[in-house]
C-alpha cells in the first residue's frame, strides 16, 4: 500500500516537480497539497496523511512552526522538512520541533525518495550535506554554545511564533488568523513579551527579533505602530 | 522596504525557488531518460552553485 503524502510549499512549481517525481513510482501517493502552514495543519487534522513533506520557508507560519503545530495535534504524523539552505538554525529548529528528516531542495531525486522511505518506516534522515555540517559543528563544540546565548530564551515557543510574525510586520489581527488564536490573546502575548524582554514598543521587539536571528529577512517597515 | 531589501527578497523568494524547480525538472528528465544522467549531473552542479550564489548575494544585500 502506498504511503500517503501531503505536499506543502508556497511555490506551485516546486509542488508540481515533487509530485511528478513521486508519481514515477508506486511507493508514494500525494493525497493533498497546501501552500501555507495553517492549511497544512487543517489538512492533517482531517485526512491524516502518513508523511508531510514541508517547505521550511513558508510565509506566515513557517515550516518549523507548522511542524510543531502538526505534531501537537497528531504526534504520529511524520514530517520531512525541505529547505533551500542548510542553515544550522533551521536544521536544529526543525529537529527540535519534531521533524524526522531534513533534506535540501537541491538534493537529488534519490535523496528525496530515500528520506521518504526511511521516515515512512519509522526512521530518520538528513541530507548528507546537512549531516556533514552538523557533525563538524558538534565536533568543534560550538553547537551548544550558540544555543544557550539567546536573549529570547525567556520566551515560550508560542511567544516566539508571535514575535517572529510581529517582526515580519503582521498586525495582531493577521497573527490571530495565522495562529488560530483570538486577537485579544495575541495582544496579551505581545504585552507579556515586551515585559519579559524589557522593551516598550513594537520597534523594540522587531529589533530584538532581527538581532537574534529569529527573523532573517526583514520585510522593511516593522509592524510599526500599525495596531 | 528599501531597494536592497526588496532585491534580497526577490532573490531569496523567487529566484532561488525557480532554480530549485529547474533542478527538480532535471531529476525528472534523468528518471525518464537514464542515459542523460551524466549530463544532468553536470547541469545540477551548476544549478547548485547558482543557488549558493543567490543566497550569498541576498545575505550580502541584507548586511548579514
Amino acid at each position: 500500500m502506498p504511503v500517503d503524502v501531503l505536499l506543502v510549499d508556497d511555490h506551485k512549481i516546486m509542488r508540481d516537480g515533487i509530485k511528478a517525481i513521486l508519481s514515477r513510482g508506486d511507493e508514494f501517493r500525494v493525497v493533498g497539497e497546501a501552500e501555507n502552514g495553517p492549511d497544512a495543519v487543517q489538512f492533517v487534522k482531517h485526512h491524516h496523511p502518513d508523511v508531510v513533506l514541508l517547505d521550511i520557508g513558508l510565509p506566515g507560519l513557517n515550516g518549523v512552526e507548522t511542524t510543531a503545530e502538526i505534531l501537537r495535534h497528531h504526534p504520529d504524523c511524520k514530517v520531512v522538512i525541505l529547505s533551500m539552505y542548510d542553515d544550522e538554525n533551521n536544521v536544529v529548529g526543525a529537529i527540535r520541533a519534531g521533524a524526522r528528516a531534513f533534506i535540501l531542495k537541491k538534493a537529488s531525486d534519490s535523496d528525496l525518495l530515500e528520506a521518504l522511505r526511511m521516515v515512512a518506516r519509522g526512521g530518520a534522515y538528513l541530507s548528507p550535506q546537512v549531516s556533514d555540517r552538523l557533525l563538524s559543528r558538534i565536533q568543534k563544540g560550538d553547537l551548544e554554545a550558540k544555543e544557550t546565548s539567546s536573549a529570547l530564551d525567556v520566551l515560550s515557543p508560542r511567544e516566539l511564533q508571535v514575535l517572529r510574525l510581529v517582526a515580519e510586520g503582521k498586525t495582531s489581527k493577521e497573527i490571530a488568523v495565522i495562529l488560530d488564536l483570538r486577537e485579544q490573546t495575541v495582544r496579551s502575548y505581545r504585552k507579556t513579551m515586551m515585559k519579559k524582554l524589557g522593551v516598550n514598543n513594537v520597534a523594540g521587539l522587531t529589533q530584538l527579533a532581527l538581532s537574534t536571528g529569529l527573523t532573517q529577512l526583514p520585510k522593511g517597515q516593522a509592524a510599526a505602530e500599525r495596531d | 522596504m528599501n531597494r536592497q531589501e526588496r532585491a534580497a527578497r526577490i532573490l531569496h523568494d523567487d529566484v532561488g525557488p525557480l532554480l530549485s524547480a529547474a533542478g527538480l525538472q532535471l531529476q525528472l528528465l534523468k528518471m525518464d531518460f537514464p542515459e542523460t544522467a551524466e549530463g544532468v549531473r553536470g547541469v545540477t552542479e551548476l544549478l547548485d552553485k547558482a543557488i549558493d550564489s543567490v543566497r550569498a548575494v541576498s545575505q550580502e544585500l541584507l548586511g548579514n
